[in-house]
């Protein structure tokens, strides 16, 4: 129930994204990803489920190597990991239940009855229960991220795959996301990556923080070891003093 | 189901009509003093049936149809909705594609039918109102060279053109690439693209069939 990527590299045309990316987030962990804007945090996580292929290296999740496995292993793969896109990606013909439901479809032997449970659950994880029956252009943007938050966290998956789960919501939603993202690890023993650009909200919930820097890993450690990191590209990033990155160049 | 095939009955239908009315006007000016009248009744049924029918029918619908394959697949693409349904564990050809294709290789030769029932119908009528000619005499002409081949050839052509259509909207819809331009271009490009591909498919079955 691990997820590892080792030596991954990735180029969109010759505009290279990750250049020899490793990262081991162990079974049960919440590891956190920082980096700047266009770093290829996305792409990262996108990778992990092969939603994208690298160029070179390997991803494993669960000790498989998803580049070897067939189409129906990973289909099953992706039914066992949640992913809260960055914008949401809701289907928009269809309302916020039936997006919920969607997932839940996939899952073999469930009843109409145990998904009616779930999605009214999930909805309520994210404060959306009375918000089943609109559709997604009927919602604020923090309010589509949250119903994105739901359909992946519905499935109860063993992996959670978070883009920028909290960016864009008030402080309160922000707590209450960053509880759910807790819970999820807790209740469900959860293997979670999350993307984010909320230092102090990375810093309440990872067991340790990765800062991806110019295709690589740049540092790996707990909350107090990045927080107390020599590195000035580090240092700078976690304080928001971009004089330190000038001087690091 | 509904989107590929009812919605599109009225276009279909009226380029019909009017293709019916011309062709039978054009026919019997070109006969008059030649050909006896009633050969009008052969040319508008051969035509229809054969060519125009199923062809009018398919460029109208690459437009109507093929764009909005290409234009729907295109945004889901481009806001990751499909990207999102693949994370869900769903295969997004079983799911988006081939219900599109299956309903456009089913309901094309349906609409095609329609529309060559309506042009001939609108070439009968204006022989009566506007021509000289009788309803025994335009059946008569429309029976001289009907072979019921044809119509299964009109059918079998539509539905082929029915899986160009559609498939090509969803080739371009999905490799959509960038944001609302992308989704404007591959527009643009499946109605070209299935456009050329039902002319040139039209002549390969015209020359294999015929
Ligand atoms: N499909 C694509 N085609 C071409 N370039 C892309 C594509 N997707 C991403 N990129 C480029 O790759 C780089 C990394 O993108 P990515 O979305 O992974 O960044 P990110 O770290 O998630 O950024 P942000 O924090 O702004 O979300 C960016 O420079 C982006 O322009
Ligand atoms: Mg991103």
């Amino acid at each position: 129930m691990s997820i590892r990527m080792e030596g991954v590299h990735k180029a969109y045309g010759d505009k290279v994204v990750l250049r020899g990316f490793d990262l081991e987030v162990h079974d049960g962990e919440i590891v956190s990803i920082i980096g700047a804007s266009g770093s290829g945090k996305s792409t990262t996580l996108k990778l992990v489920i092969r939603l994208i292929d690298p160029d070179s290296g390997h991803i494993f999740v669960g000790g498989h190597d998803v580049a070897r496995l067939s189409d129906d292993e990973l289909f099953d793969l992706r039914r066992r990991v949640g992913f809260v896109f960055q914008f949401a990606a809701l289907f928009d013909s269809m309302t916020i239940r039936e997006n919920v439901e969607m997932g839940l479809r996939r899952i073999p032997g469930m009843t109409p009855e145990e998904m009616a449970d779930r999605v009214r659950e999930a909805l309520e994880r994210v404060d959306l229960a009375g918000a089943g029956e609109r559709m997604p252009s009927e919602l604020s943007g923090g309010m589509r991220k949250r119903a994105g938050l739901a359909r992946a966290v519905a499935l109860r998956p063993g992996y959670l795959l978070y883009d920028e789960p909290t960016t864009g919501l008030d402080p309160i939603t922000v707590r209450r996301v960053d509880d759910l993202i807790a819970r999820m690890r807790d209740d469900l023993g959860a293997t979670s990556l999350v993307i984010t650009h909320d230092i102090e909200s990375a810093c309440r919930i990872s067991d340790r923080i990765a800062m991806l820097h110019e295709g690589r890993i740049r540092a790996v450690g707990t909350v107090d070891e990045i927080r107390a990191h020599p590195d000035p590209i580090v240092r700078g990033f976690m304080e928001g003093r971009p004089e330190l990155w000038e001087s690091a160049q | 189901m509904s989107a590929v095939g009812v919605a599109s009955v009225p276009i279909a239908l009226f380029i019909a009509a009017f293709t019916g009315i011309v062709l039978a006007i054009q026919a019997s000016y070109t006969f008059t003093g030649t050909v006896p009248l009633y050969f009008v009744g052969a040319l508008v049924g051969k035509t229809i049936i054969l060519e125009l029918g199923p062809v009018l029918t398919g460029l109208a619908l690459s437009g109507r149809v093929g764009a909005n394959i290409a234009a729907e697949l295109g945004t889901m693409r481009v806001t990751e909705q499909i990207d999102a349904l693949e994370s869900l564990g769903y295969d997004p050809i079983a799911y988006l594609v081939v219900p599109r294709m299956l309903a456009g290789f089913l309901m094309f030769p349906v609409v095609v039918a329609l529309a060559i029932t309506m042009g001939i119908a609108a070439g009968w009528a204006t022989s009566l109102s506007l021509l000289d000619l009788s309803t025994p005499q335009f059946v008569r002409g429309l029976r001289l060279f009907f072979l019921s081949w044809d119509v299964q050839f009109a059918l079998i052509k539509s539905a082929t053109f029915g899986l160009t259509v559609t498939g090509v909207g969803a080739f371009f819809g999905f490799t959509t690439t960038g944001g609302a331009q992308g989704v404007g271009i591959a527009t643009t490009r499946a109605v070209v693209i299935s456009s050329m591909a039902i002319l040139a498919l039209d002549a390969f079955w015209a020359a294999t069939l015929l």
